[in-house]
């Protein structure tokens, strides 16, 4: 990978790292443990590293828009997490930002 | 299993902990859950380069354990970075101005240009590099107490000027000195202004100063301008009764009320950035430092072991001692020491008294007049 390639990585980078937290709160209005919620994610087409999800999810249940609970499930303790209610109000809030944001580009680029 | 348990085992040591046993029962899950996905599409076990392959995956765990934590990841972030650039910048600047002088005075003294070239580069680069150690432990600081700045919502234009120091070079200051030359006498005096009309420019000023002189004082930079008896008599210096003074033993006795001093440079520089409208205060630090210097000054004229050299007691005296200058040359040392503190004491006794004059002016009234307060 050239300059070029390294340049659209980083950019590419900056781009998508608001968009993972959206799709992480959106997933997790359904319950889920950390190995589903990265599946489903790649699933939709939001590849996340492991390294990156997990610090994150932690990050928003102090921010208390998650919850979660440890429970036993296939032999094995795992910890599973939803949308609190304030998770709720807060994603609807940044879905409305990110239409607005997608319906200002997609303006841009028609002109 | 050995290998998975080896990685979180280390990865634990690396987290708070607080936090660890719940991060690692998490990553033990979702480790053991990814391997046992890989397993059940392969139909087989996996071998440890296998499962190593996975642990590499996930990640080093240094790597791990920074996303966990809370805070910056980073030394300088972007904020600050041109702040602290431009204060690597200007110490290096001064290192090499402080050099270039040592240089010279040292060659002149002793004669040996390369030798004392070395020495200077050798400190040179002890200096700088114990300023950029401190500009960025300061930031670092910063970063981590998430702490705003007042300075960087509040800058004013006019104090923007401090900062032409580090795009200065020889032609600049060549130019500078032209143009200055060239105004009328009073409009040389009103160039000064800024160093009044600036609060900001003056703490910096005195913040600079004084970490510079504790630095040295401390020991920690030594700029090696330290001169022997016999130096100054190459410099047709003559030290007369001054040659049995021994340094080291007066400052073992003055090093703590020195120090305090140059503390409260630096706490009057401080509190000038913090508060540029609260003057009371800085009178009360002028007046307190005033008096430390007129104090220090009586000591060394009367009962330190530099008085039987001093001994200024009357103006006759005075007289006595300056008429020593006409038998120069070699210019005897004793006159020079004595005008060094007589301007000691002049200073303190200026300082001590606007001091108290600006505490007795200046109330909350004269400080919202001055129009410098915070909100302004």
């Amino acid at each position: 990978m050239g300059a070029d390639g390294d340049l659209y990585e980083s950019l590419r980078l900056e781009l998508r790292r608001g968009s993972l937290t959206l799709g992480v709160l959106a997933r997790l209005r359904e319950e889920r443990y950390g190995y589903t919620l990265r599946q489903a994610l790649a699933a939709d087409g939001l590849e996340m590293e492991e390294s990156t999800l997990y610090p994150l999810l932690r990050r928003l249940e102090t921010q208390g828009l998650l919850v979660s609970e440890w429970r036993e499930e296939e032999k094995r303790r795992k910890r599973f997490y939803k949308l609190s209610a304030d998770g709720e109000a807060m994603l609807l809030r940044l879905l409305d930002e990110w239409r607005r944001i997608s319906r200002s580009l997609e303006k841009i680029i028609e002109d | 299993m050995d290998l998975v348990n080896e990685y979180l085992r280390t990865v634990a040591a690396l987290l708070p902990k607080a936090q660890r046993e719940d991060i690692i029962a998490e990553l033990r899950d979702t480790i053991l859950s990814g391997i046992e996905a890989r397993e059940g599409d392969l139909g087989r076990p996996l071998t440890d380069d296998e499962v190593e392959a996975e642990l590499r995956e996930v990640g080093h765990p240094l790597v791990i354990a920074a996303r966990y934590r809370e805070g910056p990841q980073h030394v300088v972030g972007p904020t600050l970075y041109p702040y602290w650039l431009f204060a690597v910048k200007a110490s290096i600047a001064l290192q090499v101005a402080i050099a270039v002088v040592v240089v010279i005075v040292r060659t002149l003294a002793f004669g040996d240009f390369p030798l004392m070239l070395g020495q200077a580069i050798g400190s040179g680069i002890t200096g700088a590099l114990v300023f950029v150690g401190a500009a960025t432990a300061t930031v670092w600081v910063l970063e981590r107490r998430g702490q705003r700045i007042d300075y960087l919502e509040t800058w004013r234009v006019r104090d923007l000027r401090l900062l032409e120091i580090a795009t200065w070079d020889v032609s600049s200051v060549r130019e500078w000195v032209v143009a200055w030359r060239a105004r009328p006498r009073r409009e040389r005096v009103k160039s000064q202004a800024w160093r009044r009309d600036s609060p900001i420019a003056h703490g910096l000023a005195l913040i600079v100063v004084g970490t510079a002189l504790i630095l040295w004082w401390t020991g920690v930079l030594s700029p090696g301008l330290s001169l022997s008896a016999d130096d100054l008599r190459r410099l047709d210096i003559s030290p007369g009764a001054l040659a049995a003074f021994q340094w080291s033993g007066f400052k073992a006795v003055v090093f703590w009320f020195v120090l305090v001093y140059m503390a409260a440079l630096v706490l009057q520089g401080a509190l000038l950035l913090a508060w540029p409208g609260v003057q009371r205060l800085q009178g009360a630090i002028e007046a307190i430092r005033g008096a430390m210097l007129l104090a220090f000054c009586v000591w060394l004229n009367t009962a330190s072991p530099l008085a039987p050299s001093l001994n200024v007691s009357s103006f006759p005296d005075l007289i006595q001692r300056m008429a020593m200058l006409a038998h120069s040359p070699p210019v005897p040392l004793e006159p020079i020491v004595v005008i060094f503190v007589l301007s000691m004491a002049f200073s303190g006794l200026v300082l001590f008294s606007r001091g108290l004059w600006t505490l007795a002016t200046s109330g909350p009234r004269a400080q919202a007049e001055a129009g410098i307060s915070k909100s302004a």
